[in-house]
């Protein structure tokens, strides 16, 4: 027998892992996911909530929302009519808004995200804002503000040490993402078109339960209006029907005017919701707080919990161009990414193997400083 | 998700970290195999979950082009070992030092072979690292070449040299050096 033979054969009859050692593995790994990516991994035990950006036909992408809404179907309380009636007003004004941008336009959608990070009992947040500009060709790019991590308060940062010893908070960091036509669309899931969904709200849940796979309970469907509406380049009429569909859900509640984390006024809907860090017996709801004017989601929040999360929402517009020329030319077909090429700002990677660009976008590290 | 490259995954879980977890489920297994077979069961456990969460936090170091993961991972995890040497080195030696009798008794039929346990131990760790790379971790050399960010012809001469030695210490009867590489 040959070296490399005996060496092959040395050893050899070492079993797979243990499941022990595997999930231990998985833990460890859900837990730094969880420290860089905030509220989308910690909750990962119940069930995961992303936001999807579906790339085109094929490709899957995805970007974690802040706001984990995490409403679990908990028993209605009180009666809905007056949530229901003030949902079904909104939905007549979001269908009368202008947000569908015609050839050579894009829409422009603006959000900030509260990233909270937990692992064991040392808590981080930052600040993201993130930028999106989607053609009506379906090229487009995202624009990635990563605020700077922060400690919640001087007794988070004690507990962070003690844990984790000397560490490193991640800094600031801007991306930019870039997309070629037919690579970029704002739905929840690649599995459908928006006209693919029904006008008939009823029908409209249940398409959304299909979609997203996750038990029928009115806590998921909340959940799924929140996935449906976010950072969405939803029709207006798609908007309404959603609306229509969330004053189907029994236990919502109309909260009156509240305010979100930028200070402004909406109308809030809730819904009670569980999560990993509530207190047994305290009230945590989910929020979606929407502009009585225009009808549009203004903020998300989730009140009440030690993982209390927020995203805040400027109202959607539809402009004449990008804020600056992608990096490469860009053209289909679509890669995973969507076919277009990521821009770490500063630092000037480019991926996809588009031709490096340094300097083309070097500027936008000072965009959208939180 | 099932169908995507290990690249575009790495890709996508520079915004949706969890995306990550896809890489650990599709390796996992391949990886701890590896480290089974070069440290004992408990140290193997934990340089696994470490491999993860070093490759985790380096995810923008991943070539894009680069669509399989695997020699990245082992690269790393290679590279974790290599932070304490001396215990697969006692291991080896303590291969190679049991008699027949405990040998039999305590190892498997193809972890009987005390001479090669030597000879591996004798090698140098880093002509070790390209040699059980190639041979449990089936990498070719341009993939080791990868894993440990060392060039090709290094790959090539540490190959070679491992292989020589341990014929050497084997009594096997030397190959050329065009078959070694």
């Amino acid at each position: 027998m040959d070296d490399l033979k005996r060496v092959k054969g040395f050893r050899s009859a070492e079993p797979a892992p243990d499941d022990s050692a595997r999930d231990a593995a998985r833990s460890a790994l859900a837990r730094a996911t969880a420290a860089e990516g905030g509220g989308g991994a910690r909750v990962t035990r119940r069930r995961p909530r992303f936001r999807v950006l579906a790339l085109g036909a094929t490709a899957v992408a995805a970007a974690v929302i802040g706001v984990s809404l995490l409403a679990l179907g908990n028993s209605p309380v009180g009666p809905r009519s007056a949530a229901a009636a003030t949902l079904n007003r909104l939905a007549v004004r979001i269908a009368a808004q202008p947000l569908t941008p015609q050839t050579g336009q894009y829409l422009y959608v603006d959000s900030k995200n509260d990233y909270s990070a937990f692992d064991g009992d040392c808590q981080t947040f930052r600040i993201d804002h993130r930028q999106i500009w989607i053609g009506a060709d379906g090229s487009g790019l995202i624009r990635d503000t990563e605020g700077p991590e922060q400690y919640t308060s001087a007794a988070d940062r004690s507990a962070c040490l003690r844990q984790k010893g000397p560490h490193a908070l991640r800094s600031a960091h801007t991306s930019d993402d870039w997309f070629a036509p037919q690579c970029l669309s704002l739905k929840p899931s690649n599995r459908f078109e928006w006209n693919d969904l029904s006008t008939d709200p009823q029908t409209l849940l249940q398409q959304m339960r299909q979609l997203d796979g996750g038990p029928s309970t009115p806590g998921e469907d909340f959940q799924h209006i929140g996935d449906f509406l976010r950072e969405t380049d939803a029709p207006p009429a798609v908007r309404a029907t959603l609306y229509q569909a969330a004053a189907l859900i029994p236990g919502i509640e109309l909260l009156g005017t509240v305010r979100d984390h930028d200070g402004r006024t909406g109308l809030g809907i809730a819904f009670p919701s569980e999560g990993p860090f509530v207190t047994p017996g305290s009230s945590v709801k989910s929020e979606l707080i929407f502009d009585p004017q225009t009808g549009e989601l203004l903020a998300e929040q989730v009140t009440g919990a030690l993982d209390a999360a927020w995203a805040a929402y400027q109202p959607e517009q539809v402009v004449d161009q990008l804020p600056d020329n992608p990096p490469a030319p860009l053209t289909p077909p679509c890669d995973a990414r969507g076919g277009g090429t990521v821009h770490d700002v500063p630092g000037g990677t480019l991926s996809n193997g588009a031709p490096s660009a340094n300097g083309a976008t070097g500027a936008k590290g000072a965009t959208g400083a939180n | 998700m099932s169908a995507q490259t290990d690249a575009s995954v790495i890709a996508l879980s520079a915004k949706t970290p969890n995306a990550f977890e896809a890489i650990f489920d599709r390796h996992f297994d391949v990886v701890h195999r590896y480290l089974a077979r070069r440290a004992d069961r408990q140290r193997a456990d934990d340089l696994a979950s470490q491999t993860f969460v070093v490759a985790f936090a380096r995810r923008a170091s991943f070539r894009p082009d680069a669509t399989d993961a695997r020699p990245w991972l082992l690269g790393i995890a290679t590279k974790l070992l290599a932070n304490d040497r001396r215990a697969e080195q006692r291991m080896l030696e303590t291969y190679g030092r049991l008699s027949g009798d405990a040998r039999e008794a305590v190892l498997p039929a193809e972890d009987s072979d005390r001479d090669l346990a030597a000879a591996l131990a004798k090698l140098d760790p880093a002509q070790r690292d390209v040699l059980l790379l190639h041979a449990w971790a089936d990498l070719s050399y341009e993939e080791i070449a990868d894993a440990l960010d060392i060039p090709l012809g290094t790959v090539r001469s540490r190959l070679s040299r491992a292989r020589e030695s341990l014929q050497t210490a084997l009594a096997l009867p030397l190959r050329t050096q065009q078959e070694v590489s």
